[in-house]
């Protein structure tokens, strides 16, 4: 007799377990990464539930999976709460959730929007690992909001930073200047995680230029294991079916780069 | 080779698997891909006339024998539903259930007539939902357990529709029977039986509820007696079709489903457990034990166990 019915089949729990918080550094005026006591054993690309009780509970991209870390940015009720945790403090995690980024080729190229470096930095240690190349951009609208220079650099990529200001950097987007490091170099496979706009028009220049290109393509989620259906961009749910995906898949997603939707599922314009 | 076709209302499902309420279904993309990967009828997620954003995470928690839910009836409201609609309905060849919840019979019929634009084949009374509240809904758990009101909101949408009729019923009741048959008498032209059993989870270290709302609807293997019982209880009470649904993780379960009672099944814990897929699993499942034990069609499972 199987111990249950369910006992043959692959699925993730969710059920938050407490990790205690050890190390908080600061990364600039607002992105906290959190360092656990706690390892889990997870994938770049993919993200855990972090569960404040009272508040709420958010999906975070995982930066290092051993111990578990996080980096994240106070910018909503819920990071801001999160960003007053101390050392010491326990949270609620569950998780590994989602797709991952694998390693496709031996030079590849890592564009980062905002915080979404965060686990392009676990991809670039998974690259240095396996003796892959990595070129990485870290795209900001500003200096100050330019993030993961140094743990980058520590993985061996060859940093490239742009700004929408210039204040540091390249002057201009992240797919400005990526356009110019495709056409100085040949890269096997580029990866992203950021803002849509940026990822959307990156994926169209992979396609222009044949490399294949993985995007981690997120939003507003609530279950995490791919059933309330909130976080659906054409049917493919970003919890479940992503947040990594080939970015062939979304080409032909007509709310792709376009639209998202709110808490009730309602589409907002990018 | 055996049929596994069924029958709602005159519309015509390729299988008996429906994809349960709440799972998915928040626009036409979602409910095609689930069509196109099985299922023979598939249930929006319920709108009400206004919409709502529904409740702070965590909303779903789960584990090998159950899953607990309290998503809050998030939705866009009717208006967007009706569009999503008119687009699953040039996509696919699936049975569209549209649900609907509110807060008043007279709300009921609003949201029933406004849904109707969309054309779904059924349309589902969510009279049942364990945990809705919040400003205006204080009340909505009378529906649950009222036969006068489940009536009385039944013959309210009746006459807002031409659309067939399914009242969405509660196990947290001390017997659904009668409601099935206050819902029957009303014009009902079918039931789904049964939704969530109310239920909580508790972490010891956090000492606290885990689910925002505190409480939630429990699905999954760990109900399926629960929705056995109601589905044959009300099979022997009332005429009109019933979709079982509670904990169908696998062809047996289905089977056994249609023995109490049930003309099709619902389906949607499933999908955690096995992935889209859990549709053509079931259905492939169920073949194989109907051809192994002699039944040419699902047809005739219904109600057997009823001797």
């Amino acid at each position: 007799m199987e111990k249950s019915v369910t006992s043959g089949y692959k699925f993730p729990l969710k059920i938050p377990i407490p990790f205690t918080i050890s190390k908080i550094e600061k990364e600039n005026y607002r992105v906290k990464t959190f360092f656990f006591k706690e390892s889990l054993p997870s994938l770049p690309g993919q993200f855990v539930m972090i569960w404040l009780p009272g508040v709420d509970e958010k999906p975070m991209s995982i930066n290092y999976g051993n111990p578990l870390s996080i980096s994240f940015a106070a910018v909503g009720n819920f990071s801001n709460a999160l960003s007053n945790c101390k050392v010491g403090d326990k949270v609620g995690v569950s998780g590994p959730y989602g797709t991952a980024f694998g390693l496709n080729g031996k030079n590849i190229l890592l564009v980062g929007g905002g915080y979404g470096v965060v686990p392009l930095r676990f991809l670039a240690q998974n690259a240095k690992k396996n003796g892959v190349k990595c070129t990485a951009i870290v795209g900001a609208k500003n200096e100050k909001d330019l993030l993961f220079e140094k743990r980058l650099e520590n993985e061996g990529c060859d940093v490239h930073l742009s700004t929408d200001d210039g204040s540091k950097g390249f002057k201009g987007t992240a797919v400005q200047l990526a356009k110019q490091l495709i056409s100085k170099q040949k890269f096997d496979a580029i990866y992203s995680c950021g803002p849509e706009k940026m990822m959307f028009y990156l994926s169209k220049l992979a396609q222009k230029r044949k490399i294949p290109c993985f995007v981690s393509a997120e939003r507003f989620m609530k279950c995490g294991i791919g059933i309330c259906g909130a976080c659906t961009i054409g049917g493919l749910m970003s919890c479940r079916d992503g947040p990594v995906m080939d970015s062939r898949l979304l080409e032909n997603i007509e709310d792709w780069g376009k639209f998202h939707r709110g808490k009730g599922g309602r589409k907002v314009k990018w | 080779m055996v049929l596994l076709e069924t029958n709602l209302c005159g519309h015509k499902l390729s299988n008996p698997t429906v994809l349960a309420s709440g799972f998915l279904g928040l626009d036409w993309a979602s409910l095609d891909r689930v069509a196109k990967s099985g299922a023979g009828a598939v249930t929006t997620k319920s709108c009400n006339l206004e919409g709502r954003e529904g409740y702070n995470n965590p909303t779903v928690l789960a584990n090998e024998d159950f899953m607990l839910n309290a998503i809050g009836l998030a939705n866009a409201g009717v208006e967007n539903e009706i569009e999503e609609l008119k687009i699953l309905r040039k996509k696919t060849k699936a049975v569209i259930i549209g649900s609907v919840f509110e807060n008043s019979p007279e709300r009921f019929g609003e949201v029933v007539n406004r849904i109707s634009k969309g054309s779904p084949h059924l349309i589902e009374l969510d009279l049942s939902c364990p945990h809705l509240g919040g400003k205006g809904f204080e009340k909505y758990h009378d529906f649950a357990s009222d036969p006068v009101l489940i009536g009385e909101t039944v013959r309210v949408a009746k006459k807002n529709t031409k659309i067939p009729i399914f009242a969405k019923l509660s196990p947290n009741v001390p017997n659904i029977a009668d409601l099935a048959v206050a819902a029957q008498k009303a014009g009902a032209d079918g039931i789904t039986a049964i939704n969530t059993t109310g239920g909580m989870m508790i972490s010891a270290e956090f000492k606290r509820p885990i689910i925002h709302n505190k409480f939630g609807g429990v699905s999954g293997p760990a109900i399926k007696p629960i929705a056995l019982k109601c589905v044959y209880q009300c099979y022997g009470a009332v005429k009109i079709p019933i979709i079982g649904t509670g904990g169908i993780t696998n062809g047996l379960d289905a089977i056994e489903m249609m023995m109490a009672g049930a003309t099709a099944v619902g389906v949607g814990t499933a999908t955690y457990y096995r992935g889209i897929g859990a549709f053509k699993d079931i259905c492939r499942e169920m073949e194989i034990w109907m051809e192994k034990n002699g039944y040419n069609s699902v047809k005739e499972l219904i109600g057997a166990a009823h001797g």
